[in-house]
């Protein structure tokens, strides 16, 4: 693969001159070694050598905050300080070119209790703020409403979850997947849950809050319950191994 | 579960391919009470001629140290050391408990291959550290096995470092259910829905894990997050030692966390490291005042753990990239210079208040005989090099026939380091 892609930088293939340094990159990102996402089948020697290859590379905190915000449209700060990059981006594995001057690329029982601190803090707003919008303007919800049950709505309930997975989690899934099936339980385990533990009208009360400083319109009521069963999924889905690797 | 294994190619010709090392399985451990390995970088360089190998002017000879010139080499115990900084509390108090290895050869002026050839034993790339190796071969399911704050921090993929930075960001971190403002708490999420997530969590990745297609970069990460998602609620143990206060200063704050992560018992090494040492300018003020840091912070680390009841516990291993050339350079600074010398301090230890290595009158290393430790200018004499020191403490640590260890070996002589009846004269 190197020896093609030196080929055609040499030769200047893409059209853009020979030696465009442009179109080596171009090459390299384009190649499987970037972007190869399985495999069909593999030897002990091969683990060994394409142990660098593909995809599955943790994001460094710079990255997973472009990720949140560019899929969420939600911005995870403290005030003016970036949860990721500035409050806990060295424990999530930066550097502060220092002592610090290479990045983690394996992730540690500390670094991730950034991610489920993140999971935790930012499901709710980014969930109230996507139902303060109408259905065609959401990223993540386009399928459903709040009035949306699993007793009387759950084809498009299954519908929303399988966007879900396709934009957080870079799943494009048959309807009836297992994941489908395992996420739509969730979802349902929870509404139950909380209908049975006659859960109030708000979505805020004395055992949860919703951070919704950095929202425009956020929902606050849930009346049916769904608001907070919807939390629940995204927060499922940003704490998993597919949302923080890439 | 799927538990899967997986190799690390090392990246040079001649070596074989490393067999399988497990990064350990997902449950949690036993809390840890052995020994801690702390680590310290004195990073960019140390004058050991102004330290633990003191050297005075040679007549007809460039000035190797200022304050030689008033005054005289002082000596405590069989450990000589220079007179500045905060050297004579230093040694007195910790003389007993001290071996200092001197004429370490690191075969650079380099900082990078000087700090990887230092802290791995190895001057080419892809060697763990010792504290990783430690990790790996002592507690590789605990949460924070190896801490890291500044310095060399190669794992080669067999063990996960964790850093330890502000203590009110971890303490929030841990609890990550709740939110802190002031003294209020507040929380996020209803315990059983948590749960319920948790669950659901655990069970997809395990179908994740179940695929015969991943690669072995997916294999890995994936790995590392169910061990991640197993250990979490250990780190509690770790929370409720976080004192309200802590002391000021990134160096010792950094210290005084890792002796918590130990404490709580989920710790086994770190790596600590201040810098300040790479003086080309100013010598002597900007560089002994690094070397009082530097003896301040190990003192901080002994008081804090006379404190807590576990000193006899702490095994300290010091050194740097290199060491500095024996002249001043024209800007009245110490530029790099390939012998350097290391330290283990171990409280009560048997092998302390000794001298292992040695450099003539300019600082250029001498042969020793691995044997009798005496300088042997003959064929069965050899410099000391980084490989010495590592495998030293490998040994120290009862880590050298770890598969960790053997996986990377360091081809390094046999030393009698740990002999009290020897040392070099």
């Amino acid at each position: 693969m190197l020896q093609d892609v030196a080929a055609r930088f040499v030769a200047g293939s893409a059209g853009n001159g020979a030696h465009n340094l442009k179109d080596l990159l171009v090459d390299l990102t384009l190649s499987d070694h970037f972007r190869a996402n399985a495999v069909d089948a593999i030897t002990s020697a091969q683990e060994t050598e394409l142990d660098q290859i593909g995809t599955g590379k943790l994001l460094t905190p710079e990255q997973l905050n472009r990720k949140l915000e560019s899929i969420t449209g939600f911005r995870w700060d403290y005030g003016s300080f970036s949860a990721l990059e500035q409050v806990y981006g060295l424990i999530y594995g930066g550097i502060d070119s220092f002592g610090i001057t290479e990045r983690a690329t394996d992730l540690t029982t500390l670094m991730s209790t950034v991610v489920t601190a993140m999971a935790n803090e930012v499901s709710c707003p980014i969930t109230a703020q996507e139902f303060g919008l109408t259905q065609s303007q959401r990223k993540l919800f386009p399928f459903v409403e709040l009035t949306s049950l699993p007793t009387n709505s759950e084809t498009a309930i299954r519908s929303n979850i399988q966007h879900l997975h396709s934009t957080l989690l870079g799943e494009e899934l048959a309807i009836n997947d297992a994941e489908i099936d395992a996420t739509f339980d969730l979802f349902s385990a929870i509404w139950n849950a909380r209908l049975a533990a006659n859960k109030g009208s708000s979505v805020i009360s004395d055992s949860e809050i919703c951070i919704t400083d950095n929202v425009t319109n956020p929902v606050l009521t849930d009346p049916n319950q769904t608001l907070r069963s919807w939390t629940a999924i995204v927060n499922y889905m940003i704490r998993d191994y597919k949302f923080i690797h890439e | 579960m799927n538990r899967r294994e997986f190799t690390k190619l090392l990246g040079m010709a001649g070596l074989s391919a490393t067999a399988p090392l497990p990064l350990g399985i997902a449950a949690a451990a036993e809390p840890y009470s052995g020994p801690f390995y702390i680590n310290i970088a004195a990073i960019g360089g140390w004058d050991v001629t102004s330290f633990c190998d003191p050297k005075a002017n040679i007549a007809g000879e460039r000035t190797i140290n200022n304050w030689a010139d008033s005054a005289s080499i002082e000596q405590v115990g069989n450990i000589a050391y220079a007179p500045v900084a905060n050297n004579k509390a230093f040694f007195e108090r910790f003389y007993q408990d001290m071996m200092v290895i001197n004429g370490i050869d690191t075969q650079t002026n380099s900082h990078d291959d000087g700090r990887r050839h230092t802290w791995s034993g190895r001057l080419g790339f892809g060697y763990p550290s010792f504290g990783a190796i430690a990790s790996n071969a002592i507690g590789p399911e605990l949460p924070l096995s190896l801490v890291h704050a500044a310095g060399y921090n190669e794992t080669a993929g067999i063990a996960r470092f964790s850093r330890l930075q502000n203590p009110d960001v971890i303490r929030n971190l841990v609890n990550d259910s709740v939110v802190q403002d002031g003294d209020s708490s507040y929380g996020l999420i209803e315990d059983n829905e948590l749960s319920l997530i948790t669950q659901y969590q655990d069970a997809r990745l395990a179908r994740l894990q179940g695929s015969n297609q991943l690669l072995p970069r997916q294999i890995e990460g994936m790995n590392s997050l169910q061990l991640a998602n197993a250990t979490r609620d250990d780190l509690k143990l770790f929370a409720d030692l976080l004192p309200t206060t802590f002391e000021g200063g990134r160096d010792n704050q950094a210290a005084q966390l890792a002796l918590i992560a130990y404490q709580s018992g989920l710790c086994v090494s770190c790596q600590l490291g201040l810098g300040g040492f790479d003086t080309h300018q100013n010598h002597d003020d900007d560089h002994f005042s690094s070397m009082a840091e530097l003896t301040d912070l190990i003192t901080y680390i002994f008081d804090t753990a006379e404190a807590g009841g576990f000193a006899d516990k702490i095994v300290i291993t010091l050194g740097s990239d290199f060491g500095r050339k024996p002249y001043y350079n024209a800007g009245g600074g110490k530029d790099h210079w390939r012998i350097g010398s290391a330290m283990f301090i171990q409280q009560g230890a048997s092998w302390g208040n000794r001298v292992v290595g040695a450099t003539d009158d300019l600082h250029n290393a001498l042969k020793i005989n691995p044997s009798t430790l005496q300088l042997d200018n003959s064929s069965a004499g050899l410099v000391l090099e980084p490989k010495h020191l590592q495998q030293a403490i490998r040994e120290l640590a009862s880590v050298d026939e770890s598969t960790a260890a053997l996986q990377f070996p360091l081809n390094a002589e046999n030393i009698d380091f740990f002999n009290p009846a020897k040392q070099t004269i």
